[in-house]
């Protein structure tokens, strides 16, 4: 073969290497990777300025100590610069804020971390850690008296600054995407809140305000409840360098702003979105679950009876969404007095506590599926319910409650004297002071075990 | 519509503290550059691990980037140098002799009468993926100063005069050195000068 047909071939077959294109992952990596350098040459910035400004004070410090002074006065010198420098150096470590997962999937990685952490329950936050959200889920972050943030579904947000432990500061988050809702307290103030997206930054001027990054990360929209909200584009093109960078939003107002370019001239709320932003009102509500029984030492009747019970859970809601279905069986139960729909419901409420367990309500749901076992006559169940109380949460206030039931149970239904007597006793010698204790006391005569 | 910036604009934003700026020059030249490494070393996921590593490596250096010099340019030079470490690291591949036989014998009389046919239709090779996954093979058995000619000039379509800027060699070199590459890539396939 000639030479020029040769390289004509060899061309041919160059064509049939197809470009191949980066994966998903390697994106994500990327992502990953960058912020990290970004924080790490942030840090390496910082550490310089620091450095110099140490070795600028230490010099000072060398040339007034130096020179024909007494002991007795350099020692006292060192020692008031030491006990300053750590006083300093503690007051200006970062205030820590807490995160906790309100519901579904919620995923940590903290800054020198490779993988993500799923958020199980409340953790404290370090500046570099990224919060991630899934479908569904909801964060809450939380400094007290200070500020909250509540990250919205599929949401990633990033700790870029913390306000120091004591005196002002500033703290900055950035929003890679997704939508949180901001409150900051009166405690704040003279503190700068800063919240970062890649099209622009807004910073909080005392308020609460939400903040939305648009899936392809080029746009945020800043929507204001209270208070005002500086916003800024965070990069001005040479063509609009005269324009004003950045806008104020008041309250009732929203603004909108784009990589490259200039927020846009406040607006007013639509009524829809005044409502979405009445979330705000709400953060850092916790669920109630409350029992209606009076407290008086014959309350185990009245939980027998059965008796009625409160839940009260604001959004985020922390108790999972079968409550709902649970509540409409139950009331379906009752209308139509079928048992199997009773049993369903307690099923229902049973997933609640074993799925998604939390203190905050457990004792108090497990006490009334519990009277609900008694109220339908499956008393071996009612026992079994009552007995994980007093395994699981034996120190609960709730928890002597359940021990004289299982005892009533055993005398009145099941008939086993045996086994009731040692119920009562067990209440007398595990919970001396409680009203049940009296109860006991007063009922069948036995006395506090010593 | 913001006008498009020229990557020189961008790097040199990148170097001030705007990460979007570096962002976006990762999304511009990320499959170039992976394509690069992975014809350097014929591992599709080492390819992504070492061109992660040049972005990375590119934006911690940047502070030594010269706005004058094309971002480009100096981009595929670290990529350069960082696929080259991972072949000397990791020993993919090693360089054969010239005269080793890549290609079955069946494989080599397919292809052989295949390229060689005068008749052959090249857009009906171009879509061969027999033919894309034997090249493949070949490219990651030749030595590497012809396997970088060949990704820069032949399959990126550089000019030679910007390849040779990136391997460090002159124009002249880079055209020598091409014609080497493209004569004992056929001669592999089993396709040789009269």
């Amino acid at each position: 073969m000639k030479r020029q047909e040769l390289f004509d071939r060899f061309d041919a077959v160059m064509a049939s290497l197809k470009p191949v294109s980066p994966s998903v992952a390697f994106d994500l990596e990327f992502k990953r990777r960058f912020s990290e350098a970004v924080a790490d040459r942030y840090k390496e910035t910082l550490y310089n300025r620091l450095t110099a400004k140490a070795i600028a004070v230490i010099e000072a410090l060398k040339y007034s100590l130096a020179g024909p002074r007494p002991v007795l006065v350099r020692a006292l010198a060192t020692f008031v610069f030491l006990v300053a420098s750590g006083l300093y150096i503690y007051s200006t470590q970062p205030s820590i804020p807490a995160i906790s997962p309100a519901e579904g999937l919620v995923l940590v990685q903290g800054k020198d971390k490779a993988g993500w952490e799923k958020l199980s329950m409340a953790r404290a936050l370090k500046t570099g850690d990224v919060i991630m959200t899934g479908d569904g889920a909801q964060a809450d972050i939380k400094l007290t008296n200070m500020y909250a943030i509540r990250i919205k579904q599929n949401a990633k947000l990033k700790i870029a600054a913390l306000t120091p432990r004591y005196g002002k500061g500033s703290a900055r988050f950035e929003l890679i995407e997704g939508k949180a809702l901001i409150n900051v307290g009166e405690g704040f103030k003279g503190s700068k809140f800063i919240m970062d997206t890649r099209a622009g930054t807004a910073t909080a001027l005392g308020t609460k305000f939400a903040v939305d990054v648009s899936k392809d990360e080029l746009r945020s929209k800043v929507s204001v409840l209270e208070g005002k909200v500086k916003v800024n584009g965070s990069y001005r093109p040479k063509s609009l360098m005269l324009a004003r960078s950045s806008v104020t939003v008041d309250a009732g107002q929203k603004t909108e702003v784009s990589v490259g370019g200039l927020p846009l001239t406040p607006q007013r709320l639509m009524e829809k979105e005044w409502s979405e932003l009445e979330e705000l009102y709400q953060l850092g509500k916790k669920p109630q679950v409350i029992l209606l029984i009076k407290n008086t030492p014959d309350r185990v009747r009245q939980l027998l009876t059965p008796c009625p019970i409160y839940i009260s859970d604001e959004s985020p809601r922390e108790i999972p969404q079968i409550l709902d279905k649970a509540i409409l069986k139950i009331a379906d139960a009752v209308k139509t007095k079928d048992n199997a729909k009773h049993l369903e419901a307690i099923k229902l409420l049973e997933r609640i506590v074993e799925e998604s367990p939390n203190p905050k309500y457990d004792a108090q749901l497990l006490l009334y599926i519990g009277a609900y076992y008694e109220y339908l006559s499956y008393h071996e169940e009612a026992i079994k319910t009552f007995d994980k109380i007093l395994i699981r949460y034996p120190d609960s206030t709730l928890a002597s409650l359940a021990q004289v039931a299982v005892g009533v149970i055993y005398e009145e239904k099941l008939h086993d004297t045996v086994k009731a007597d040692r119920a009562f006793r067990a209440v007398l010698k595990r919970y001396p002071y409680s009203l049940e204790a009296l109860w006991v006391e007063s009922r069948i005569g036995i006395k506090k075990v010593s | 519509m913001a006008e498009r910036q020229t990557d020189e604009i961008l790097a040199a934003r990148a170097k001030e503290g705007d990460t979007g700026a570096f962002e976006e020059l990762f999304h511009r030249h990320k499959t170039a550059v992976l394509n690069f490494i992975y014809r350097l070393i014929g591992n599709r996921e080492t390819a992504e691990e070492v061109a992660l590593d040049v972005f990375m490596k590119a934006y911690k250096n940047l502070y030594l980037y010269d706005p004058e010099r094309k971002f480009l340019t100096w981009l595929y030079t670290i990529a350069r140098n960082q696929a080259k470490n991972s072949l000397r690291d990791k020993k993919y591949f090693k360089d054969v002799s010239l005269e080793t036989q890549v290609l079955g014998k069946d494989e080599a009389v397919t292809l052989k009468d295949m390229i060689a046919d005068p008749r052959a239709d090249p857009l009906s090779m171009a879509e061969s993926a027999e033919l894309e996954g034997i090249a493949q093979k070949i490219l990651n058995s030749m030595p590497a100063e012809y396997r970088e000619v060949i990704t820069l000039c032949s399959i990126q379509g550089m000019v030679y005069e910007e390849a040779g800027r990136i391997i460090g060699i002159s124009t002249a070199m880079v055209a020598v050195r091409l014609n080497k590459a493209k004569e004992l890539f056929m001669k592999q396939l089993g396709v040789e000068l009269e």
